[in-house]
């Protein structure tokens, strides 16, 4: 049987088109659970938790609220990092083609969905 | 689907009423994968979706265009639209080359949107869409559509299974001699068959047209260079917050606090 987060990194890959690469971290940087094959998951996850800290203090000096997601657009592809709550990260590598309209579908019950989970960890 | 359109039954039974009308127009089409397709005058003229590469990634992936190129094209201010346009003025592209370029993304764009049913879909104001000079009957997008599923199935429901399926190099692909007498495009597409990608991902990674890609994927499955992918399970580990050293406000020595470590 797989790992639950796994399914839900898979199943996000599977069902929007353009997503190639998805690593789940702690704030603090240590891979949780990564569907990669490209990218190095320790190196995402830690650079995606430098970023999300960085984004949030983005976010205090410009008083634009809180932060939702960061994206780094790129020539080919993007790389967007979003909160799962306030334990862990999840960082996605996407091509230049990402459904947007679907990632943006999907990533709000992703995000849920990884939170209930982890909100299991109590050990 | 819209309520003002209850005649229309489907994507080319609009487009063909739109092509009557010589309307000009852009169809937003919601469905996986969705898309934009761009009417002008009845004709139309280019597509937009994430199913397939579009004219940019054919572009600037397959490096007939050079990233800065691109860049400084935009940077002079120009349209977005006029983007292929001036560059064919710079005379970094030919224009029949970009024609051409445009029409096989838009015929690409085509066969992606018609592999899956859509949502449903809504005539809107034209949209501003990257100009190519191409323009294609609905007919005729039609036509090669079929021709395309013959091609490769003969039957839509088959095709669209296997755009969606994540091939991986069989056993044969690490015969250097075997690999070898493959022509370099399928060789450049078994390296990028890798059991992740659908054969839209290796589109896009390579620069080259679905369908195209399709085809080469087809060839090299029926060679045995290719097979369906097995899955890999993996366990996780636990993300409870860490009770951090520093924590424990009497700690005799903080020097010998251990790093954080991940609970298990």
């Amino acid at each position: 049987m797989n790992d639950p987060v796994q399914d839900i990194l898979v199943s996000l890959r599977e069902r929007v088109m353009g997503v190639s690469e998805t690593v789940l971290a702690t704030v603090d940087g240590l891979v949780v659970a990564a569907d990669a094959d490209k990218t190095h998951p320790e190196s995402m996850a830690a650079l995606a938790s430098a970023a999300l800290s960085l984004g949030n203090r983005l976010a205090e000096q410009g008083g634009t609220g809180t932060l939702r997601q960061l994206t780094a657009q790129c020539g080919a592809g993007h790389v967007i990092v979003t909160a799962v709550g306030t334990r862990a990260l999840l960082a996605v590598v996407t091509d230049e083609g990402i459904d947007g309209l679907a990632f943006d579908r999907e990533i709000p019950t992703v995000v849920a969905d990884l939170k209930k989970i982890l909100a299991n960890d109590t050990a | 689907m819209t309520p003002d359109a209850p005649t229309t039954r489907n994507v080319p039974a609009l487009l063909a009423g739109l092509h009557t009308e010589k309307a000009t127009a852009t169809v937003l089409v919601s469905g996986t994968p969705g898309g934009a397709i761009h009417v002008r005058d009845g004709m139309v003229v280019g597509m937009e979706t994430p199913g397939a590469p579009g004219v940019e990634v054919l572009l600037l992936k397959s490096h007939r265009i050079a990233e800065e190129d691109w860049t400084a094209v935009r940077a002079t201010g120009a349209d977005p639209a006029r983007v292929a346009l001036e560059l064919v003025a710079g005379g970094l592209l030919g224009a029949a080359e970009l024609e051409i370029t445009g029409r096989a993304a838009l015929f690409d764009a085509a066969f992606a949107l018609a592999l899956t049913s859509p949502d449903g879909w809504e005539v809107t104001a034209p949209r501003s869409l990257l100009d190519t000079g191409t323009a294609v009957s609905p007919d005729r997008l039609v036509t090669e559509n079929a021709r395309r599923l013959r091609l490769l199935a003969n039957e839509r429901g088959a095709t669209a299974r296997f755009a969606r399926d994540r091939l991986e190099p069989a056993p044969e692909a690490r015969d250097p001699r075997r690999v070898a007498r493959l022509s370099a495009r399928h060789r450049t597409v078994l390296t990028a068959a890798d059991g992740r990608r659908t054969p839209r991902d290796i589109a896009f990674t390579l620069g080259r047209g679905l369908f195209a890609v399709l085809l080469d994927l087809r060839d090299l499955l029926a060679e045995g260079f290719l097979r369906s992918p097995a899955a890999a399970p993996a366990p996780r580990p636990s993300t409870a917050p860490r009770t951090s050293p520093a924590a424990t406000a009497a700690a005799p020595h903080p020097t010998a606090a251990p790093l954080p470590r991940r609970k298990r």
